[in-house]
């Protein structure tokens, strides 16, 4: 059952430096090189982002029940520009390709929990159509399709989101 | 006329640039820009494949620029190219915007990028009725997560293809 599964794993908050350790070990990843490096130029530009006192943002380790590391989140400003302040892009990591659905479950939660306690109003993923474990999750998740666009090598870019703050109020589009 | 941007442009690009931040015209979340540093690192210190260019009035002002850059969610993807236009505030709606939209266009074909993407604000019906009108289609729509003011809106990405540019440039 997808309930005890997920019981056997937990999410942890990581620190700078542990973080630092995932990105970096995580440079050879899609992970990297499709996401995170189409933004940061090393994994030090990155955490300085995730841990920008002045904004949310944060990153989790999930550990399986016998303590064996399966992957990790971070989020960090869906854009530099001002208007993004409440809007965070989510990137899942899994190094458990068997239980890659639990791991970003587990992950996802975790990260939407203390984005809430933030002031966080949306999470975004761009997700890459050949990273297959990402799309296949995020269209079984709570996360919204808000569409795709082509990109190289026939691969579509999808943009999935996450409401978690009732932001009906004043809202105009 | 239209012609590609200089340096010297800088200081009339960056005052359209924040005319559309201070007139509300839903032209982006942005805040004003107080220098032209990070416009000349932006658009003058890249791939010459991104082309900026500029709009002059009968009488040699610069009325309005438009530029190429890596798209924001990919920069890496030499296949596609994001798009933006800025005309200043007396020039609005003579279409001065859709001739820099079409020789941006004409720009990104000879540069052998396969697409374009407009990234606008959801209420800025404007510039997606003159993208539209060029082509370009909604692909995108994340809604409310631009904060304009006390409001949340919407963010919408609209993509040209290039019909036959795939590979037309070699990677």
């Amino acid at each position: 059952m997808k309930s005890t599964v997920s019981d056997a794993y937990h999410a942890h908050p990581m620190a700078p430096d542990a973080t630092l350790r995932c990105l970096t070990d995580a440079m050879g990843s899609d992970t990297w090189q499709r996401v995170l490096a189409q933004r940061f130029s090393s994994p030090d530009d990155c955490v300085a982002e995730i841990f920008n006192s002045r904004r949310p943002g944060g990153a989790y380790r999930c550990t399986r029940g016998d303590g064996v590391p399966s992957g990790w989140a971070v989020y960090f400003r869906f854009h530099e520009r001002a208007g993004y302040d409440g809007s965070m892009k989510l990137v899942l990591h899994s190094e458990d390709e068997d239980a890659s659905s639990t791991v970003f479950d587990v992950l996802s939660t975790a990260c939407a929990s203390k984005g809430i306690e933030q002031g966080v109003h949306t999470l975004i993923s761009v997700v890459d159509s050949h990273m297959q474990h990402h799309a296949s999750w995020f269209s079984d998740s709570p996360f919204l399709l808000g569409g795709a666009v082509g990109a190289r090598g026939n691969s579509m870019l999808n943009v999935f989101y996450r409401k978690l703050l009732d932001d009906s109020a004043g809202h105009s589009r | 006329m239209i012609r590609p941007a200089t340096p010297d442009d800088l200081p009339s690009m960056v005052e359209t640039y924040n005319q559309a931040i201070a007139d509300k015209v839903f032209a982006n979340c942005d805040v004003p820009h107080d220098s032209i540093e990070k416009f000349m690192l932006t658009y003058f210190g890249k791939d010459r494949r991104f082309a900026v260019l500029v709009y002059l009035s009968s009488d040699g002002d610069t009325v309005a620029w438009g530029a190429l850059k890596p798209f924001s969610a990919r920069p890496d993807d030499e296949t596609m190219a994001e798009v933006a236009v800025y005309v200043r505030r007396d020039m609005r709606a003579r279409g001065v915007g859709i001739r820099l939209l079409q020789a941006l266009e004409v720009s990104a074909r000879e540069a052998g990028f396969e697409s374009v993407v407009a990234i606008i604000l959801g209420p800025n019906h404007a510039s997606a009725r003159g993208c539209k009108s060029q082509g370009f289609a909604e692909c995108v729509r994340i809604p409310r997560i631009a904060r304009l003011e006390n409001n949340l809106v919407d963010i919408v990405w609209l993509q040209k293809k290039m019909e036959g540019n795939a590979h037309g440039f070699d990677r």
